[in-house]
This record gives structure tokens, C-alpha cells and sequence, in this order.
């Protein structure tokens, strides 16, 4: 009787768990001043309004704990990468689902690439491997630029092969431009509660929320992504999965996957 | 050995036929491209402009009600409102998510956004390899979309009209893990819709319609962010073309002597500020800010002699602070080149 009480609330407490989905954001609008040029490594580009208003916007579901919305500055480089991306307050494996909002782009062999504050500090995607640990990381969303790039010959899933063969689920950010404006804060900040509205409406997909969010800005060229046992699911899961679903998919690493799946608004 | 060959011919054929790389990318209209150009040569041709004031919104429950009334039939459109709908009412948005299709009503009423999905995912495979629509193709369907089925709630004032900007496709894209098989198949068509007052386009996206098409052509989603305004007896007199160059050299955020291949596109007109509706030119820069890192900003740019104060606009309240002597650099601490005016 003990036992089948004790198995009982168990289970009643992992249900509740897996309802919660734990949340995490990163973002930076300004940047380090290089004492070689005495200018900032990177021009200022206000990408803290989305994530800072998409961090407070989630809380205001009760599905949602948040975690931890922290800078681009040091350590942050391990928590994205696999040395400490497990960190259960700050790594991105310590969180369901991530934003990043800030430069991003690709580099010459093929890596994507996000820049943290200090000068030529940068996350690889070659060093990343994600929902492996922890809370398993299930979404990563990138406010950013060309992190999703395809152009230079079909290495979109080279770029992020090593991030999802973690057992990532789901990706959103930009093959191309983002774009936000200089000094209309309301306008960048509505794209980070309008990210976060969409994804908490009931049967909205990832991929609908994403681009309904991002998609005011004309010249914006969002993109996503998702893994499969072969490209037909991959398929299936990209244009399928919403965030309520996220924790039911199932975890696919290393040899599991068979194919990639993603998509460009162009 | 005969089978191994057909086999082996089989894929290499299966390959080749299914491995297609669509040659689409949105692109700029005939009608933006001329905006755009005399945006250039004059910044903005007129003498002065009469300032304008935003009208309240009817609100978003009385908009939720009626977009619900008018889209509960899906004869003509594939977008509909019909069957069973659960409506989440919040402050901020009234969200409303049915069969299939989800609706979104923000602040007053004046923003909306509309998706039917279903519809999309049943549907898009038959039509998989289908041509993408040209720029004159998605500008007929839109304005027949907006005219016919969003007029009571996108309304041209006097001298206003509607203005078709560009194009954009969402191509979906799989590949195999070894990189053996890769596809690319069009997925949607996507009209982007601005609008002009006696000339004068709305910028920043002040005042916008998007039409979505699915790959059969039939609308399935639609956004627009579309508020009536009134004319005020006040004129906003405009600045002279060197005035607006120097404020554009001064405020726009990317002007740093580090930005390779700097892009920057302009676009004169007049800019709803929240309050006000008021000359301005929308600045875009884009460019690479190290080898592989890109930024895109956008900057308003006060274009006005005199100005409207009250409403929210960065670049304005920047200039009222600090005047037209300063530049952003002596402000934010960003470099500006000093032999640029």
C-alpha cells in the first residue's frame, strides 16, 4: 500500500514537472570597446529589448519557470558550449527552451557562430552540442543574423549537425538579416512578446510563431530547422511541433538521425 | 550485376530529379523601387505636410467579433472561421484559436494577425513543385484579397492609398544526414502591402498588410497593423535636403567606420510616432561588422523644420536633446567618420 501511495505521488510530482518547461534567455545591445581600433568590437544593436521582453512575457504563463536572462559576458561562452552547458541555472542544456539575442553569423569552414560582449569572443557551433544534459535543451531561438545561413553550398545541417546531434529538437533564427530599428524600443520589443504570445497559444506551432513574430519587419529573412530518423520526419516534426508538444517528441541523437529538415522565408 | 547497375542508375536518376534548388527570393516592387528613388532625389518634394493624429481603434473585442462574423464562411477563402473556437481574452490581445486556424486581436484592434494552418499542412504537398508567384501575380491577388475581403477593416482615408512593396517566398528545404539528398520545395507566397497619404509613404512600419498564399495560391493568412488617423489644422514644414542629410549622418545607428559593405536604403515620407503621423525618413543600413557577422538597423530620421512632440520616437527626442550640431558619436560614444556630413 506504502509502495503503490509512494509510486502514485511520484509520478504525480514528474507529471507536474514535465507541464513546467524551464526557460532561460541571453542577450547584449552593446559591446566591448577594442582597444586596438578604440571602438566597440560590434556596433550596437538593441537585440536585449526582444529577449528581455520575451523572457518577461513567458513568465506570465503558468507552464513556464524562468530560469535566468543573463548577458553575453564571461563565462557565458561555456554555457553554450559543451564544457559547461549542462550548468543547471545558466547552461543552455539547463534550460527547455532558449532565446539568444545578439550579432551572430558563420564563419569561412562552415561553423555558425554567436559573439559574446568581450572582443573576438565568440560561441562555434562545431564546440556546441545540445539536449544531452540537464533539462535536455528541447528549442534554441536566435535573435541574430546568417547563424542559419545556407548560401555557400548546402552546409546548413554541417553548421548544425554537431548541435543537434545532441538531441535538440527544434531551431528558429535567420539564414539571412534580422533586423531592428535604432531607437523604437516598443517596435523591437513587441517582436519578443509577440514571440512569446504565439508560442503559448494553444495548437500554434514553432514554426508559425516564429515567423508570425518576426515576419513585420519586410526585410527579415527568418529561417528554422529540425532533426529526423530520416528528412520525410524531420519534415514532419519541424512544421508539426508546437511547444506544449516539445518534452512528447522523441529525443533522436547521434545515429538516430537520418535526415534534417528546415526552412527559409527568402 | 545488372541489378546493381540499374539500382545504382535508379538513385543517380532519383537524385537528380528530386534534388532541386528553387531559384526565388523576394524582391522590391516597381512601385517601392520609384518611392525609393525619389526618396533619394528629394528626399521628401513638398513644401510642408499637415500633421495628422492617430483615431482610437474600435477595440479588439468588437474587431475579434467581427473579423469571427465575416471570415465564418470559407466559400471563397481559405480563411475561416467556422466550427468551434476557444477565445483567450487578455489585456494586451484577444487570442482565438478554432478548427485548424488561430486568430490574434492586439491593443485597440488595429493589429491583427490570421492563420489557418490546417488548411496548409492537408493541402501543400499536392502542389509541392507548384511556380512561385512573380511580383505582379502576388500584387493582383493581395489588393483583390485586401479590397475584397479586408475592406471593412483596412480603410483608405482621402488621398490614401494602397501601395504593394515586395515579394517573399518560405521555401521548405530536407536533406539526408550524409548530405546525399537534398530537396527544396515552395511552400508559400507572401505579399507585403504598405500605404501612401497624398504621396506620401507610411515608414517604419507604420501602417503595413501581409497577404500569405499557400503553393496553390489560395490566401491563408493575413496581418495588418492599420489605424485611421485625422488631419490636423497644424503643418509640419520640411527640413531642407542638406538639414535631413546631416540629421541622417548623425543618428543613423550604423554610421561607424567599421561596417564593410554597407548597404543603405532610404525612404521619405511620414511616420506614425505613436501619437503623431509626421515627416520622416526611414534609414536601413545593413552590413558585415566583422569577417561573417552581419547587422541590420533601422533608423527614423526626423525630416520636419518644426515637430509634434508627445509620442515615442528615439531619434526625434535625441534631436530635440542634443540639436543638430551633435552627431551620434558624441552621444552614444560611437565612431562616425568626421569627413562625413
Amino acid at each position: 500500500m506504502n509502495k503503490t501511495l509512494m509510486f502514485l505521488m511520484i509520478f504525480l510530482i514528474s507529471s507536474f514537472a514535465y507541464a513546467t518547461y524551464y526557460i532561460g534567455a541571453k542577450s547584449e545591445s552593446s559591446w566591448q570597446i577594442d582597444p586596438a581600433t578604440g571602438d566597440p568590437w560590434r556596433n550596437n544593436w538593441r537585440a536585449s529589448d526582444v529577449c528581455s521582453y520575451w523572457y518577461s512575457t513567458m513568465g506570465n504563463y503558468s507552464s513556464i519557470d524562468r530560469i535566468s536572462y543573463t548577458t553575453l559576458r564571461s563565462p557565458a561562452k561555456s554555457r553554450y558550449e559543451t564544457d559547461g552547458d549542462q550548468n543547471t541555472t545558466y547552461g543552455l542544456d539547463g534550460f527547455d527552451i532558449f532565446l539568444h539575442c545578439g550579432h551572430s553569423g558563420i564563419r569561412d569552414n562552415g561553423d555558425a557562430r554567436w559573439d559574446l560582449w568581450e572582443v573576438q569572443t565568440r560561441v562555434v557551433s562545431s564546440n556546441m552540442r545540445l539536449g544531452d544534459e540537464a533539462r535536455e535543451l528541447k528549442l534554441f531561438s536566435t535573435y541574430g543574423c546568417y547563424q542559419m545561413n545556407n548560401d555557400d553550398g548546402n552546409r546548413w545541417y554541417g553548421r548544425w549537425r554537431q548541435i543537434f546531434r545532441g538531441g535538440l529538437k527544434h531551431a528558429t533564427g535567420f539564414h539571412e538579416y534580422a533586423w531592428l530599428f535604432g531607437s523604437d524600443y516598443d517596435s523591437n520589443r513587441q517582436l519578443g512578446i509577440d514571440y512569446a504570445t504565439y508560442l503559448n497559444t494553444t495548437n500554434k506551432t514553432i514554426k508559425d510563431a516564429w515567423w508570425d513574430a518576426v515576419k513585420e519587419h519586410p526585410d527579415n529573412t527568418p529561417a528554422i530547422g529540425a532533426s529526423g530518423t530520416m528528412a520525410s520526419n524531420a519534415q514532419s516534426r519541424r512544421d508539426n511541433m508546437r511547444m506544449v508538444d516539445l518534452p512528447n517528441y522523441t529525443v533522436l541523437r547521434d545515429d538516430d538521425i537520418g535526415g534534417y529538415a528546415w526552412l527559409e522565408w527568402r | 550485376m545488372k541489378k546493381a547497375i540499374f539500382f545504382l542508375i535508379s538513385v543517380f536518376l532519383f537524385i537528380n530529379i528530386y534534388a532541386e534548388k528553387l531559384d526565388v527570393k523576394g524582391q522590391i516592387s516597381d512601385e517601392l523601387k520609384q518611392i525609393q528613388k525619389d526618396s533619394e532625389d528629394y528626399r521628401i518634394n513638398k513644401d510642408s505636410v499637415k500633421l495628422m493624429v492617430r483615431k482610437n481603434g474600435l477595440g479588439k473585442e468588437l474587431i475579434t467579433q467581427k473579423l469571427i462574423e465575416k471570415f465564418k464562411t470559407g466559400d471563397t477563402i481559405n480563411t475561416k472561421t467556422s466550427g468551434n473556437w476557444e477565445m483567450n481574452l487578455k489585456d494586451d490581445f484577444n487570442s482565438v484559436v478554432g478548427d485548424g486556424w488561430d486568430l490574434t486581436v492586439f491593443g485597440d484592434g488595429t493589429r491583427v494577425n490570421y492563420r489557418n494552418w490546417k488548411y496548409v499542412l492537408e493541402n501543400k504537398a499536392k502542389y509541392g513543385k507548384a511556380k512561385a508567384m512573380s511580383l505582379t501575380e502576388l500584387k493582383t491577388a493581395g489588393e483583390k484579397f485586401i479590397k475584397g475581403e479586408l475592406k471593412d477593416f483596412v480603410k483608405l482615408g482621402v488621398g490614401e492609398e494602397l501601395v504593394f512593396m515586395q515579394s517573399k517566398y518560405e521555401v521548405d528545404i530536407v536533406g539526408s544526414d550524409d548530405g546525399s539528398f537534398y530537396d527544396e520545395t515552395l511552400g508559400a507566397n507572401i505579399a507585403y502591402f504598405g500605404r501612401k497619404k497624398d504621396s506620401l509613404m507610411f515608414v517604419g512600419n507604420s501602417s503595413m498588410i501581409i497577404v500569405e498564399f499557400s503553393n496553390d495560391r489560395k490566401p491563408v493568412s493575413f496581418y495588418y497593423k492599420w489605424k485611421d488617423y485625422e488631419e490636423l489644422e497644424d503643418q509640419i514644414n520640411i527640413a531642407s535636403r542638406e538639414e535631413i542629410n546631416y540629421r541622417i549622418s548623425s543618428f543613423s545607428s550604423m554610421n561607424f567606420g567599421n561596417v564593410k559593405n554597407l548597404d543603405v536604403k532610404l525612404i521619405c515620407g511620414i511616420y506614425d510616432d505613436s501619437e503623431y503621423v509626421q515627416p520622416a525618413c526611414e534609414v536601413k543600413q545593413k552590413g558585415e561588422t566583422d569577417n561573417g557577422s552581419f547587422g541590420g538597423i533601422i533608423n527614423i530620421i526626423p525630416a520636419g523644420k518644426n515637430h509634434a512632440e508627445g509620442g515615442n520616437w528615439g531619434e526625434l527626442k535625441m534631436l530635440n536633446s542634443y540639436g543638430e550640431i551633435c552627431r551620434e558619436s558624441d552621444i552614444t560614444g560611437e565612431i562616425f567618420p568626421e569627413n562625413e556630413k
